[in-house]
């Protein structure tokens, strides 16, 4: 799982590509760490090359959510395919951060 | 047409195996046909009853064996055997999903999963092993 962060219009794109599983989240983690050091209200999530994810990537997910709900923000989501939105869904996900359909609706969203 | 005998495949129990566990879930969705839909569905929920037992089973597991195979009805049965400590993902709590986020964790969530996408969810101890099964039905 490789995660590459990016900065548009003084937003933080994080750009996930591959399988979020029990053997990846953790190298997610361990690359979103020095990241997450500083306080990030707003971070937005690219899951356009995300080909599967599973509780273990959800939980990743989740430690974003915290983080900026604790910094007063909120975590922005787009590009998920029918799958991962499937399972963003079936855990209740959807009313903990924002969905989008893509990159422009996610720069142009509030926090 | 003559029902497919299953393929088991066993596995060490750590992470690294995953890999392997999906590819085999892959091949099995390709010669059986199934929808993309089905096989995300088989491989998430094998993979949170591997990762439970990778992650929590205490003493750990020796092994793992996943057996895969088509039954007279058509639906997919999946039986997960592992050696460690007696665990029953049946009778874990679903996640409280209207908690907020400071509240929410992911406890439970794997199981949920299964039993939001499977029929027949079962578990047994059989001979020092737990014993865990469920059936999806075809997406049409």
């Amino acid at each position: 799982m490789k995660a590459a962060i990016e900065t548009e219009r003084n937003l933080p794109i994080i750009t996930l590509s591959g399988r979020l599983d029990t053997a990846t989240a953790p190298g997610l983690d361990a690359q979103l760490a020095p990241f997450l050091a500083e306080p990030r209200p707003r971070i937005l999530m690219d899951l356009s090359e995300v080909t599967y994810i599973s509780s273990a990537g959800l939980r990743s997910i989740l430690q974003l959510v915290k983080h900026t709900a604790a910094h007063g923000g909120r975590l922005g989501l787009f590009a998920a395919s029918p799958h991962i939105m499937e399972v963003i869904e079936i855990s209740g996900f959807p009313s903990l951060l924002d969905v989008y359909p893509d990159r422009e609706s996610a720069l142009n969203g509030h926090a | 047409m003559p029902t497919p005998a299953p393929t088991p495949l066993r596995l060490r129990p750590e992470l690294d195996e995953l890999e392997r566990l999906t590819g085999h879930i892959e091949i099995f969705a390709e010669e059986q046909n199934l929808r993309a839909k089905d096989m995300y569905a088989l491989t998430l929920a094998v993979e949170e009853l591997f990762a439970n037992t990778v992650n929590h089973s205490q003493p750990p597991a020796t092994f793992v064996e996943v057996t895969m195979g088509i039954e007279a009805d058509g639906l997919v049965s999946v039986e997960y055997v592992d050696d460690g400590s007696a665990f029953d993902p049946t009778q874990q709590a679903d996640p409280d999903l209207t908690l907020g986020t400071a509240e929410r964790q992911i406890g439970g969530l794997g199981v949920y999963f299964i039993r939001t996408s499977m029929e027949d969810f079962r578990y047994a101890r059989r001979d020092g092993c737990n014993v865990t099964s469920f059936r999806r039905r075809p997406a049409a």
